[in-house]
């Protein structure tokens, strides 16, 4: 069963195409799938002709363009029979690794669940980080920050949030994840107090290129206030890097007036 | 794709039951939400995931249950384009065509 495939390789945080008929001079094709893995492995059931084809597009459009969002395409079989197929893929679940339990974790992370990120905070604080206190967490870590650090992976489905009590912490943290390729790495503090944080890094020999990658202040300009408010100004810039957005406001473009 | 969806359908064949899955496979103009947007709706008429809500919605869930009916996948297009569609307030004026499939 395809759809049984397609979740085991969900459930494995593991990335795959899938492309159905959904149109075709053969009724018994109609809703009949093929599934690609990412090691090029294609499981289906229908006949090697037209699997082949199916199969023969998707290796041309993915050596010549990059995948963006689901399409629809046709092939047609030696009969001279046309199908159109749609390609669809699933891809990895979004991850967000976010450092310190306070005050403005606590909406975060209810927002980022909300948002389908796989969330894991990181406090050295029992009374912090617990279950009760995170519900929409998926990991809740206690520990210090320096040993939780060794051990996490981060790559680029990770979104890293630095937000702990104290600026030995941040800077402990942001040292340890500023190469790590996060698609999205932000710090929480004053502009003066970044503006020093930068200093101490240029001083230090980090990259330039990688600096200029860290969102600090963190989060997008809303005037937030409360810890809610700095919550959601996060999750949004958070959402925008994932998604390509310019974090623009979409009324008072040219194209609209 | 969404997981809740893909446990639910995993679930319902497992129980030898039916449903059908509507997946947005094109749109044209503005349309509420994009391709591969899926909802998954029961026989008793209830659902998992949204293609947009609204008439849309409500038009394509429908169709779902005749094709249920029928036991046939198929292709339906939805316009947003209409003065129904503006007098109901479907006010996107796209266009979207959504695979109906039977599992």
């Amino acid at each position: 069963m395809m759809f049984d495939k397609l979740l085991s390789v969900m459930n494995e945080g593991g990335t795959v195409d899938f492309l159905t008929v959904i149109d075709s001079s053969s009724a018994e094709l109609i809703g009949q799938m093929l599934i690609m893995y990412s090691d090029g492995r294609v499981d289906s059931l229908m006949d090697d002709d037209i699997t082949e084809k199916i199969t023969e597009k998707i290796t041309e459009n993915l050596r010549t363009t990059t995948w963006i969002k689901p399409i629809t395409f046709s092939v047609e079989d030696e009969q001279g029979g046309t199908s159109r197929i749609f390609w669809d893929r699933i891809e990895k679940t979004f991850r967000a690794v976010v450092f310190g339990g306070g005050h403005i974790s606590q909406p975060l992370v209810q927002l980022l669940s909300l948002l389908d990120f796989d969330v894991t905070i990181v406090d050295d604080r029992p009374e912090f980080a617990n279950h009760a206190r995170f519900p929409g967490a998926k990991r809740v870590i206690c520990d210090s920050f320096r040993r939780v650090l060794q051990e996490l992976t981060i790559g680029e489905d990770t979104a890293v949030i630095i937000v702990t009590r104290g600026h030995q912490y941040d800077l402990e943290c942001l040292r340890a994840t500023i190469g790590s390729g996060a698609r999205y790495l932000g710090m929480i503090g004053s502009k003066k107090r970044i503006r020093e944080m930068i200093h101490v890094f240029r001083e230090a020999g980090v990259n330039e290129e990688l600096l200029k990658q860290l969102r600090a202040p963190i989060g997008l300009d809303i005037k937030a206030e409360t810890p809610t408010e700095i919550a959601v100004s996060i999750a949004a810039e958070v959402v925008s890097v994932f998604r390509g957005g310019s974090g623009r406001p979409l009324s008072g473009y040219a194209e609209v007036f | 794709m969404d997981q809740l969806i893909l446990n639910h359908i995993s679930e319902t064949r497992d129980k030898g039951e039916k449903a059908v899955l509507v997946t947005i496979v094109e749109t044209r103009g503005s349309t509420p939400r994009k391709p591969g947007s899926k909802m998954l709706i029961f026989p008793n008429g209830r659902s998992i995931g949204t293609i947009g809500g609204g008439c849309g919605e409500a038009e394509v869930r429908r169709q779902a249950l005749t094709a249920l009916d029928e036991n046939q996948s198929r292709l339906y297009t939805v316009k947003m384009l209409n003065e129904v569609a503006a007098d109901e307030g479907m006010v996107c004026g796209g266009v979207m065509e959504v695979f109906i499939q039977i599992i």
